[in-house]
């Protein structure tokens, strides 16, 4: 399993626990979306390594999950893929932010 | 550090010591898909074989005075030819040989059994054929080995023991010395003959899978060359120049093939216009077939129009109706008006382009990747290009290149390269990029295609073209230039887009930003 889903209130967080998503890791993620609730952040603390087939999977699932008015966050995102994510339009859907932010968000 | 992902590993045949299905040994049955005229053919030599055994064995035993011997072999030989004749019907019926075959091995080894059974004495000595020959049927390779140890061992023992013991030894009981002595040959020829046999087997199959392997391995090698002929044919020529324009362009794939390309669209009567840069996610032939795909719609896409923001909804609409995209596209196009020396450009997910003067600026627009979202609307932005500006475009397979410590090369590294190196021309950026790539990587594999293609707007008016015509890698932006055994609209369309009429693109309400200095 290369993910852990947390709840922290309403929030449902993500966690990513592999170094590198590719299309396998993406697919978990993927199937994780079913649990997605309202609020959701996904956790690249431990991502290293994103590659094309996982951007594309990681793209069809903000974009899905956007379309069914759920709200996507990215945390934990190194500077690469903060640029490799803001080259595939991939911010406007799942914006970058912190965990505090979001929890300050939701008191 | 990031962890610089492993080499792809090279297939190997699995080196266990398992029999190949339905292989072919003296017991067993022989290679799936043997045709059925072998299948008679076998099953007519199996046949003769136990005919003439059945015909002269027990003649011959009972003159040399053995006659308890020959009843067994007779019934045996009776057993054989009646499994024979139902495997061979059931061959035929069902037209599964290698099944037919297994019948006859099960056959072999019941009689096997049996005529242990009938010796007596040496009923161990046969269970332990029947371990190794049921062991290599129902391929427990590791059980053949040692079944065969076993059996040898316990015959060694036997024989150590008759000749220490004599008859006086318990075993074998009732018969003669010479007749244990015939016995003891036989058994031990029989169950030598088998382990051999069963060892034979496993080692034809083993040299036969890896001479096939490595035939295997040279004709996809083969293969994959000419596919990689046809690929590199099929992509734009790697230099161009046009008046003042001029471009450098290579592509490096990870594998033979690459899911990387880059293409050129003519405008104002040949001169440079739209170039693209692309990248399907994944690579080897996969990525290939769908780049083909991709790059055909896009070109069918970029004649008809001359917007660059227009030109990717189009070509990012069609991608969704013409084929599922198992994974996505960044493209980049970008059309330069070389009259007014402006670049427009649309990104669908694609590298920032990055402008060179007496700055390097990244040329940001972002958009999403083709195949995503079919609904996706792409924007324009425009930059002047000036005498001695370039732009250089390049795939994620120059900033995603690991070195051994599993760093990335990574866009700052790539900046800064083209800071030091803005003033090159655009064959020397391009091998300088490539060469950067290349020194960082070190040992470390190529894990992704590599695209670099260099735009440059020349400070000499109307100077001569570099190199000579008879260069094979320069072409120059004429419909004779196509390469050889192409049409010449293969590569440059004869109906050109000038007459859409550049002045309109500027008029163009889409372009909604202009970057640059």
């Amino acid at each position: 399993m290369s993910i852990l889903i947390e709840q922290l209130g309403s929030l449902t967080i993500v966690r990513i626990l592999t170094d590198s998503v590719d299309a396998l890791s993406a697919k978990e993620i993927e199937a994780a979306a079913g649990q997605l609730r309202d609020r959701t952040a996904l956790d690249f603390g431990k991502v290293l390594f994103i590659n094309s087939a996982g951007i594309s999977a990681l793209l069809k699932l903000v974009i899905e999950a956007r379309k069914q008015g759920k709200k996507l966050y990215a945390l934990n995102v190194t500077a690469h893929h903060r640029k490799v994510f803001e080259m595939v339009d991939m911010l406007r859907y799942m914006p970058l932010t912190t965990l505090e932010d979001l929890q300050a968000a939701a008191t | 550090m990031q962890p610089a992902p492993a080499p792809e590993a090279r297939p190997r045949t699995p080196f266990t010591l398992l029999p190949p299905p339905g292989a072919g040994g003296l017991l067993s049955a022989p290679r799936a898909g043997r045709p059925a005229g072998d299948h008679r053919k076998l099953a007519q030599v199996r046949l003769g074989i136990i005919g003439v055994l059945a015909v002269l064995l027990p003649p011959a035993l009972i003159g040399l005075g053995y006659p308890t011997l020959a009843l067994p072999v007779l019934i045996g030989a009776g057993l054989l030819l009646i499994a024979t004749g139902i495997g061979y019907t059931r061959g035929r019926r069902t037209g599964d040989i290698p099944s037919a075959w297994l019948f006859y091995a099960a056959a072999d080894t019941l009689v096997i059994l049996l005529l242990g059974a009938l010796l007596g004495p040496f009923m161990d000595v046969f269970l332990i054929v029947v371990v190794v020959e049921l062991a290599r049927i129902y391929r427990h390779g590791r059980l053949v080995v040692a079944g065969a140890g076993v059996a040898a061992a316990l015959i060694l023992g036997k024989w150590a023991l008759a000749q220490a013991l004599g008859s006086a030894g318990g075993w074998g009981a009732g018969l003669r010395p010479a007749d244990q002595t015939l016995l003891l040959a036989i058994s031990t020829s029989l169950v030598a003959l088998i382990c051999a046999n069963s060892l034979a087997t496993f080692i034809q199959h083993y040299a036969r899978e890896i001479f096939s392997y490595e035939r295997i391995q040279e004709v996809n090698a083969a293969e994959l060359h000419v596919a990689h002929e046809i690929q590199s044919s099929l992509m734009a020529p790697r230099e161009l120049e046009s008046g003042q324009w001029s471009i450098a362009a290579i592509s490096v794939p990870a594998k033979e093939v690459g899911g990387d390309f880059y293409e050129y669209i003519p405008a104002l009567g040949n001169s440079i216009g739209g170039i693209a840069i692309g990248d399907v996610s994944g690579k080897g032939i996969p990525a290939a077939l769908q780049m083909a795909v991709v790059r055909t719609i896009f070109r069918i896409e970029a004649r008809r129009r001359i917007f660059p923001a227009e030109t990717l909804t189009r070509v990012n609409q069609s991608l969704q109706t013409e084929m599922q995209t198992q994974g996505m596209v960044t493209l980049l196009y970008a059309f330069v008006d070389p009259l007014e020396g402006v670049m427009y450009y649309a990104n669908a997910g694609h590298n920032y382009p990055v402008l060179l003067n007496e700055r390097v600026t990244e040329l940001k627009l972002a958009g999403l990747p083709l195949g995503v979202d079919g609904d996706t609307e792409y924007d324009e932005r425009s930059v002047p290009l000036h005498p001695g500006d370039s732009v250089v475009f390049y795939t994620d397979g120059v900033v995603e290149a690991f070195n051994p410590h599993g760093e990335l090369f990574g866009f700052d590294r790539l900046l800064a390269l083209l800071a030091q190196h803005r003033t090159l021309a655009p064959k020397d950026l391009v091998h300088e990029v490539l060469a950067a790539v290349e020194a960082f990587a070190g040992d470390t594999a190529q894990s992704d295609d590599i695209t670099v293609v260099v735009l440059h707007h020349d400070l000499s008016v109307g100077r001569p073209a570099k190199g000579s015509s008879s260069d094979p890698a320069r072409k120059r932006l004429e419909p004779a230039t196509a390469p050889a055994g192409q049409p010449a609209d293969a590569v440059w369309p004869t109906q050109t887009v000038d007459s859409i009429g550049i002045g309109s693109l500027r008029t163009s309400p889409a372009h909604n930003a202009t970057e640059g200095r």
